[in-house]
């Protein structure tokens, strides 16, 4: 009897986790750490902005939603930034031109990810892709691809995550 | 590995009682017809107790995971330190092990602050086999003047048996006003 229950236990305990471990991105768990360069060189860890709600989109410069995206993206980072969220966009282009041009004309942090080593830690499959973590560096919400009826999401998850 | 009998016994019965917290809802559920106050508080201190316990259990497998993957026989670790830095912004840093690379790590602006606070940095954990081994450190940042400035550092190893520690230094050679890169065994 006592060995079937810990077997019931350890399989009750063991099974969830090892469903998740296939999944980098997984609601709950922590997100996955990197360091990348911005514009100006400077490198930038994302275990670095706990204690902020961070807001991370990956994007590219063939992209089209990307690119609307990211005008929301500097909506989100001017009405939030004061309360404590940080928007961190990862380009994924081989060249670092449109990084540093988004980077001059949007406003937000433009990381470049040239070598899309990030990406593959992610498990990017679609653009853009954009995962919010909270102030613990957990995964909140992940959301793939993007539409004009996002933005409300986004407030309405945002909103949540600064009243916690 | 006489620990590590001990530890495996001790750790199953920890293993238990972390597993136990899984049944404190249900416990919880059973006895909610009529919650007294002081089993309440009962509980919250058992609670506490195992929590505990699993942190510990946390920490013993941590440490039993380092000794199995990386024996101390085999083991090598090498560290990254800084001395003043006047002379050089350190960006990144390349390690490779017989002419592999076996790590790169960019530093970040707070890093190299706590590096030149006096932390130290483990940059690689692995095995090595016993024999010369070959190890070069390239390191990437600016030097004197805002210059960019790549230099490498190389150290001919030789390991036996027990754990090799070696120490990747940067800091200042005044003299020449230009940064000094040292790889040295920790004895």
């Amino acid at each position: 009897m006592r060995t079937q229950l810990l077997a019931m236990l350890l399989t009750a305990h063991l099974l969830p986790a090892l469903a998740v471990a296939s999944d980098a991105v997984v609601p709950g768990q922590p997100a996955p750490d990197f360091v990348l360069k911005n514009a100006a060189g400077e490198n930038l860890r994302l275990s670095e902005w706990r204690g902020d709600v961070v807001v991370l989109a990956f994007w590219a410069d063939w992209c089209g939603r990307c690119s609307d995206q990211l005008q929301e993206l500097a909506r989100l980072q001017k009405q939030y930034g004061e309360r404590g969220v940080r928007v961190v966009t990862v380009n994924i282009d081989a060249d670092d031109r449109p990084a540093r041009e988004a980077a001059a004309r949007s406003g937000v942090l433009v990381l470049h990810d040239s070598e899309q080593s990030v990406a593959r830690q992610y498990d990017l499959s679609n653009l853009p892709l954009t995962v919010l973590v909270d102030p613990h560096g957990k995964v909140r919400h992940v959301h793939e691809k993007y539409r004009g009826s996002d933005a409300a999401l986004y407030d309405e998850e945002l909103t949540a995550l600064l009243q916690e | 590995m006489t620990p590590h009998r001990f530890k495996l016994p001790c750790m199953s019965g920890a293993l238990l009682l972390g597993l136990a917290l899984g049944f404190q809802p249900v416990q919880a559920a059973e006895e909610a017809a009529a919650p007294a106050p002081a089993a309440t508080a009962s509980v919250d201190s058992e609670v506490q107790v195992l929590k505990d316990e699993v942190l510990d259990l946390n920490r013993e497998l941590f440490l039993l995971e380092e000794e199995l993957l990386f024996p101390a026989n085999t083991q090598v670790a090498v560290f990254v330190s800084m001395d003043v830095g006047d002379f050089f912004d350190l960006d990144s840093v390349q390690l490779r092990i017989d002419d592999k690379p076996v790590s790169s790590y960019l530093y970040t602006e707070r890093e190299v602050a706590a590096l030149l606070r006096g932390g130290v940095h483990r940059i690689y954990l692995g095995n090595l086999k016993t024999g010369e081994h070959e190890l070069t450190a390239v390191f990437t940042g600016q030097g004197p003047h805002a210059r960019d400035y790549r230099r490498g550092a190389t150290l001919k190893v030789e390991k036996g048996i027990g754990a090799k520690f070696v120490e990747l230094r940067i800091s200042d050679r005044e003299s020449k006003q230009q940064p000094e890169f040292l790889v040295k065994e920790w004895e």
